[in-house]
């Protein structure tokens, strides 16, 4: 589903991430991990085209992002969900259409739009808060929001970055469940963590970075 | 596509200051324009009647027979440019000068022949009117056998017509001008709406936005801000219009102005047009 081909981005002298290799298959949950810097969240920013690589290439459900069209990327996306470390949430709308606003984008009707936020919203258990303004909520509760507007439309591939780096151990096992019960359906998920609690005794992938080079593979 | 024009609407009253004040501006430019057109409209309109009171006179040989002098005349009555040709035989010509002289009639005492020339007074179509036509007509007659000496208003028609020229030429400059102020006017709007929302663009990309999702709510908002200027400037225009024509008309040189109003009824459209214009030049590519 995911192919990283000898990839290396490169600021200012300093590799972010440097000659990864790495593939990842379709339906599969893996986690990657590192210190803070390792280059998690460049790895993850290249899948989504928010950087472009400086050498390598990633092909990504069929698209190589080095080749793809500067307008085809919203099309990319589009079989993207993610759950940005900032979370990236708009202080001037409602969670309701925070979430929905994923949805609008890609020209849902506005009836379907309320079924899919209201389910999406269930699954991270705040559907109290849809009439709330983000920076009403706590960090956990923004983060949730975060996750239900990446999964809103059931994408083909879910990047998490840090998704629990704001939760308790009991809501962070909980966000943990949510997304096994997606992945499950078939959503391919990356998760960037330095948590190592998160993939202890998963029995999943977790590859490991260091200053930006893949410096291992172990199972959880 | 409901959700965009929200969109837009939220922003314009979010934004109303900066989006009125543009407005106003551009209300204004196009008052500008207005008064452009219209002292164009009025110049033009002044020298489209110069025609009907300009005249040709054609100076004959005093020697022509009057066979001679009745063909040179539906010779001249058949030129394209002529509109009709009145013949002034010399006597009648005389008898003119001595009842225009009146009371200094003396000074004719003593001048026993009739000094002056048979003439026709040629008058021009006004709808064929040019400078030029005229002036390769008056060619034409200057070469023919009856043909004496020609008198017309040269340094008049000369005056008119670069007089018109320039007006045109200042009338166009300004409009041009407007039209960019009016554009430039729009796009900074535009741009400073844009940079307002520059982290809420930088999402909407992220969650798979295209350029149009993007732009669509701009381009509506900036249609909006020009047409409600072309109101702006109908309002203005008119009362421009009032004050001159309907104010005015007792007051010589102004007295005689007029303007078609339905043309203010454009102004929206040419606001709406701009504002859009402005809107496509600010946003420039969106870039993923
Ligand atoms: N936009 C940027 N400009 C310059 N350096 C950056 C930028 N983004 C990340 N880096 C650097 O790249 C390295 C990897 O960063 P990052 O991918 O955010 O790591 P992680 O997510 O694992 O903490 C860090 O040293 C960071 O300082
Ligand atoms: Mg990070």
């Amino acid at each position: 589903m995911i192919t990283f081909s000898n990839i290396s981005k490169i600021y200012e002298n300093h590799a972010a991430v440097k000659d990864i290799n790495l593939q990842i298959n379709k339906g599969e949950l893996v986690f990657v991990t590192g210190a803070s810097g390792a280059g998690k969240t460049t790895l993850l920013k290249l899948v989504y085209v928010a950087e472009k690589p400086d050498t390598g290439s990633i092909v990504i459900a069929g698209y190589n992002t080095s080749t793809l069209k500067e307008k085809s990327i919203p099309f990319l996306r589009r079989n993207i969900g993610v759950v940005f470390q900032d979370f990236k949430l708009l202080s001037n709308k409602t969670v309701y259409d925070n979430i929905a606003l994923a949805l609008r984008i890609r020209g849902v009707q506005e009836g379907e739009i309320k079924n899919r936020v209201s389910n999406a919203l269930k699954l991270v258990n705040l559907r109290h808060r849809s009439e709330s303004y983000p920076l009403t909520l706590s960090g956990g509760e923004q983060q949730r929001v975060t996750i239900a507007r990446a999964i809103v439309d059931e994408p083909t591939v879910l990047l998490a970055d840090e998704p629990t780096g704001n939760l308790d151990s009991g809501n962070a096992r909980s966000i943990m469940d949510i997304f096994r019960e997606i992945n499950a359906k078939g959503t391919t998920i990356m998760i960037a963590t330095h948590n190592h609690d998160l993939f202890r005794n998963t029995g999943l992938r977790v590859v490991q970075l260091e200053e930006g080079r893949l410096i291992g593979e172990t199972v959880g | 596509m409901m959700y965009l024009l929200g969109l837009a609407i939220k922003s314009i009253l979010r934004e109303k200051w900066i989006n009125l004040l543009t407005s106003i501006t551009i209300g204004f430019s196009l008052l500008i324009l207005s008064m452009t057109i219209f002292t164009v409209y009025n110049i033009e309109g002044v020298s489209d009647k110069l025609p009907e009171k300009f005249t040709i006179m054609v100076y004959l040989k005093d020697d022509l027979s009057s066979d001679e002098i009745i063909k040179a005349q539906s010779q001249v009555e058949g030129k394209e440019l002529v509109k009709e040709v009145l013949y002034i035989s010399k006597e009648k010509a005389f008898s003119e000068l001595k009842s225009n002289l009146k009371g200094s009639a003396f000074v004719l005492e003593g001048i026993e022949d009739n000094p002056l020339s048979p003439s026709f007074e040629v008058k021009i179509k006004k709808e064929l009117f040019s400078v030029e036509k005229v002036e390769s007509l008056i060619d034409i007659l200057q070469d023919e056998p009856y043909v004496e000496d020609i008198d017309y208003g040269r340094g008049f028609l000369d005056f008119v017509h670069s007089f018109r020229t320039a007006m045109r030429a200042v009338g166009i400059f300004f409009t041009l001008l407007i039209v960019f102020a009016i554009i430039f006017v729009i796009y900074s709007t535009v741009k400073i709406l844009f940079y307002r929302r520059k982290d809420e663009i930088e999402t909407y990309k992220l969650l798979g936005a295209t350029a149009g999702f993007i732009r669509a709510p701009f381009l509506i908002e900036g249609g909006v801000i020009g047409f409600l200027g072309g109101l702006f400037g109908i309002a203005e225009s008119y009362a421009f219009y009032y004050v001159i024509v309907r104010l005015g008309h007792n007051i010589p040189l102004i007295g005689f102005m007029d303007f078609p109003v339905q043309f203010f009824a454009v102004l929206p459209v040419v606001g709406l047009m701009l504002g859009l214009f402005g809107t496509i030049f600010a946003l420039g590519r969106i870039r993923f």
